[in-house]
């Protein structure tokens, strides 16, 4: 399959999971055009009411809500992100209902305080108040969870500013569907988004790139990050930092192990534990019956897995999962001798990990496609220890099952930046902080009028 | 050998009770071989260690011993691609066992020749290239190992010499080689590592003429290496089986039907030969009498039976793993089975499979985390 985006003429061709694709890259003069053509817009785009960009995003999100429109899209990315047509569908759904009207309505609401103050200035005690876009975004995504791709364009759009997508090599066909189809409702888009893909190991590309943007979002990885933060820092561009995460949940609390088990393994099988939001170990207090727990999140992942299967299109998921859980179990239950028991279909379906011990920092690698740790604590500070000893640079969500609004408090603190329900971590409300910020409050200036 | 089955319940049994690690996978699975291990069918629910649980970062090598450390001879080492090798613990003899497997083989196979030219370094040399002492016992390397007790004649050829980290061919003196036994039909063999006697003769063919050396050499690899990487060589390139073949086979003068390759492993003891088949442009690998082979559904890790099904290769050893946890592993390699009885080209009664490859695949990437503590020490 061709995949030409909206620059770019050199064709890479790229095998995912068996599938061909021929992706058209930009080369740095390419992209140099592209730049310039999109800058010329910034005034343009700055004139476009709010209101007509959330009935675009309205519109694109119903089309693909169609399933006779996204079903084809669907067949696509279940095989590019080896995850099946059920999961890709349930993500897919929760994905374009976020980028409805009303639900955008709510973020801009929420993180500007003020529906109109995109398009207005806004009367204040001091005179008026308005958010001006900070002109042209680079967006470097990343391929493990698509939802990034359409929150990022959305919140690109909803800011008016004009925005250059860089896609991921690993997940290199949603933004380029995505595009299309805004593209089919209002062709006039063109002027304020571009899609692209090069190759990453061109650094001068990316120097040029943030040289030539007023804002960056960055989503992924650590290495990425870090030398896209360098070149913002270089280049003054203001940098909106989504790196790589961590989450975990708490179970302090609960009045149903089997519903609160249920929950879990909702917030597990999202985006094949390879979100920033998804769950990679499980803490239970010891005053809830933590085996039971264990088993019952395992029955869970079970009867889950039967409708939401899970995709074994590259044999290395399936063995990586046989080894890792071979592994923990004879390094915790024999090296170590602590007390473990695993509750795991025969094949790499789910894994569930009891162990009464806390795992190892770099265990918690392991915890992908339904692998999870359960691990019970006596007292909530050995949470806190853990949490602030392996994992505090890479905090997001944490699901939390109780009643100990200390314990909530400390660990946002820590770096905590969303607290949901055990089940919810995967949906993040209309209006939640991202991360610890707001990207539409990011990808605006805030202008303040005293005259 | 005469009765499988049996011996590989005793060898199981004697392994779920000394290998303690073992025992408590198999318990973890409700299997106990002693009670569920009653017939050639239920070989199929023997529980198997993951191969990388040998590998020296999981530091588990000393745990699925079945013997007292100090009673192990030696770590056998894989050659290490990654930078991770194996370590298997042996005692002399379950060295001796592959010797007789050797022996075994010969009897199917055309053996090694009055003379070979060895694509590895001397035996001795191999056996301690990058040796340490780990736990108080010497690593060597497995591949060394096999080339000490194979059948090699005293005035065999070893091209290949340590220079500090890389191994190097003697070009010139396989260039001797070929040209001594060039159009005499001599009955010799070349034998050793893929990638380095590919890249030889892909140096040769820039300079030399195709030769004749004629039908009674045989082409002997094994040690694998057919991705074009061998512990601490590479040639940046996969290498087809049927390009291997033809490519040789063209330039040395030597028949197609002379080549064979034997497919093993550091933490398993029978090895697989494999005829080189013109029908299927790929070697034919034979599953000996003396051990067994299950390919697993990579979905469902359930047997499969049929012909052109592809998946994990489990090996079940009944012989050669009284020192470690070898009885029953399961390997990162695909396989694909040709035939579950009978290899369809030269008839043996015995199953016969493919090797596809070796699994690849890379850690997930993007707003996930991972923490990489190794890379961090």
């Amino acid at each position: 399959m061709k995949i030409e985006y909206t620059c770019g003429s050199s064709a890479l061709l790229k095998n995912i999971n068996d599938i061909n694709l021929e992706l058209i890259c930009a080369e740095e003069d390419e992209i140099v055009n592209e730049l310039k053509r999109l800058k010329t817009n910034v005034s343009k785009v700055h004139e476009i009411p709010v209101n007509d960009i959330l009935e675009l995003l309205d519109k694109c999100g119903r089309l693909w809500l169609n399933r006779d429109y996204s079903k084809k899209h669907i067949e696509m990315l279940s095989h590019i992100l080896n995850q099946s047509e059920e999961l890709v569908t349930y993500e897919l759904e929760s994905t374009m209902h976020a980028i409805l009207k009303e639900n955008m309505k709510t973020i801009i609401k929420d993180e500007l305080g003020n529906y109109d103050i995109l398009d207005k200035w806004i009367d204040t005690d001091y005179g008026k108040v308005h958010r001006q876009p900070r002109g042209l975004m680079f967006h470097n995504v990343s391929g493990n969870a698509f939802v990034v791709i359409p929150m990022s364009i959305a919140m690109g759009l909803i800011s008016k500013n004009c925005n250059l997508i860089k896609v991921s090599g690993d997940e290199p066909y949603f933004a380029y569907a995505f595009y299309n189809s805004l593209c089919e409702i209002d062709p006039t888009i063109k002027d304020r988004l571009s899609v692209m893909y090069f190759n990453s190991e061109k650094s001068n590309i990316y120097e040029t790139i943030v040289k030539n943007s007023d804002c960056v979002i960055h989503w992924g990885g650590e290495h990425s990050g870090r030398v896209i933060a360098e070149l913002c820092a270089k280049y003054n561009a203001h940098l909106i930092m989504h790196g790589a995460k961590i989450s975990f949940e708490v179970i302090d609390d609960t009045k149903n192990i089997n519903s609160t088990a249920q929950d879990i393994a909702k917030d597990i099988i999202c985006w094949e534990q390879k979100a920033c939001l998804s769950p990679r170990i499980v803490f239970v207090n010891n005053k809830v019956n933590t085996k039971l727990l264990a088993k019952a999140i395992g029955e869970e992942l079970k009867k889950v897995t039967e409708i939401i299967p899970k995709a074994y299109l590259n044999p290395w998921t399936s063995m990586k999962i046989i080894q890792d859980r071979q592994y923990c179990l004879l390094k915790y239950g024999v090296k170590n001798n602590q007390k473990i028991e695993i509750y795991a279909s025969y094949n790499s379906d789910y894994t569930t990990i009891f162990n009464d011990q806390m795992p190892d920092k770099e265990d918690i690698d392991k915890c992908f496609n339904r692998f999870i740790f359960v691990c019970p604590y006596e007292s909530s500070d050995e949470v806190y220890k853990y949490v602030e000893n392996n994992l505090k640079e890479y905090l997001q969500t944490m699901g939390y099952s109780g009643n100990d609004q200390q314990f909530i408090e400390k660990m946002t603190l820590l770096g905590v930046s969303i607290v949901t329900k055990p089940g919810e971590m995967p949906l993040h409300r209309p209006g939640t902080s991202h991360d610890g910020i707001y990207n539409l409050n990011e990808m605006t200036y805030v202008v303040s009028n005293q005259l | 050998m005469s009765n499988f089955f049996q011996d590989f319940k005793d060898n199981l049994i004697e392994q779920y009770f000394k290998c303690q690690a073992y025992k408590f996978l198999c318990d973890s699975q409700g299997f106990n071989p002693s009670i569920n291990l009653n017939s050639e069918a239920d070989i199929e629910k023997v529980p198997f260690v993951a191969t990388t649980l040998f590998k020296k970062s999981a530091e588990m090598f000393t745990n699925l011993l079945r013997v007292p450390l100090d009673v192990i001879d030696k770590w056998t080492l894989s050659s290490s691609t990654s930078g991770d090798p194996s370590m298997v613990g042996r005692r002399k003899c379950d060295i001796m066992k592959i010797k007789e497997f050797d022996d075994l083989n010969k009897k199917m196979y055309k053996s090694f020749g009055d003379q070979s030219c060895v694509f590895f370094p001397e035996p001795e040399v191999m056996r301690k290239y990058k040796s340490k002492v780990v736990c108080g016992k010497s690593t060597e390397s497995y591949i060394g190992n096999i080339l000490d007790v194979s059948d090699l004649k005293g005035n065999a050829i070893f091209l290949v010499n340590p220079d500090e980290d890389n191994l190097i061919v003697d070009i010139d003196k396989f260039k001797l080689f070929l040209e001594t036994h060039n159009g005499l039909e001599d009955n010799i063999s070349i034998c050793g590592s893929t990638p380095l006697l590919f890249d030889s003769i892909n140096i040769l063919k820039k300079t030399m003429k195709p030769l004749t050396l004629g039908k009674n050499v045989l082409v002997s690899t094994f040690g694998g290496g057919w991705d074009g990487k061998k512990g601490t060589v590479s040639i940046g390139t996969n290498i087809k089986r049927q390009d291997f073949v033809e490519n040789l086979s063209s330039f040395l003068g030597i028949p197609e039907d002379n080549f064979i390759d034997s497919y093993s492993f550091t933490e398993n003891t029978f090895p697989i030969t494999g005829h080189y088949s013109k029908e299927y442009k790929d070697y034919l690998f034979h599953v000996p009498e003396w051990g067994r082979m299950i390919i697993r559904d990579i979905k469902t890790l359930k047997p499969l039976y049929n012909p052109g099904d592809r998946g994990f290769i489990q090996m079940l050893n009944a012989y050669g793993t009284t020192t470690f946890a070898g009885a029953s592993v399961l390997v990162d390699d695909i396989g694909e089975i040709v035939s579950i009885s009978e290899c369809p080209e030269c008839k043996t009664k015995l199953m016969t499979i493919k090797i596809i490859g070796r699994i690849r695949g890379a850690e997930a990437k993007g707003c996930g985390a991972t923490l990489n503590v190794r890379s961090e020490k």
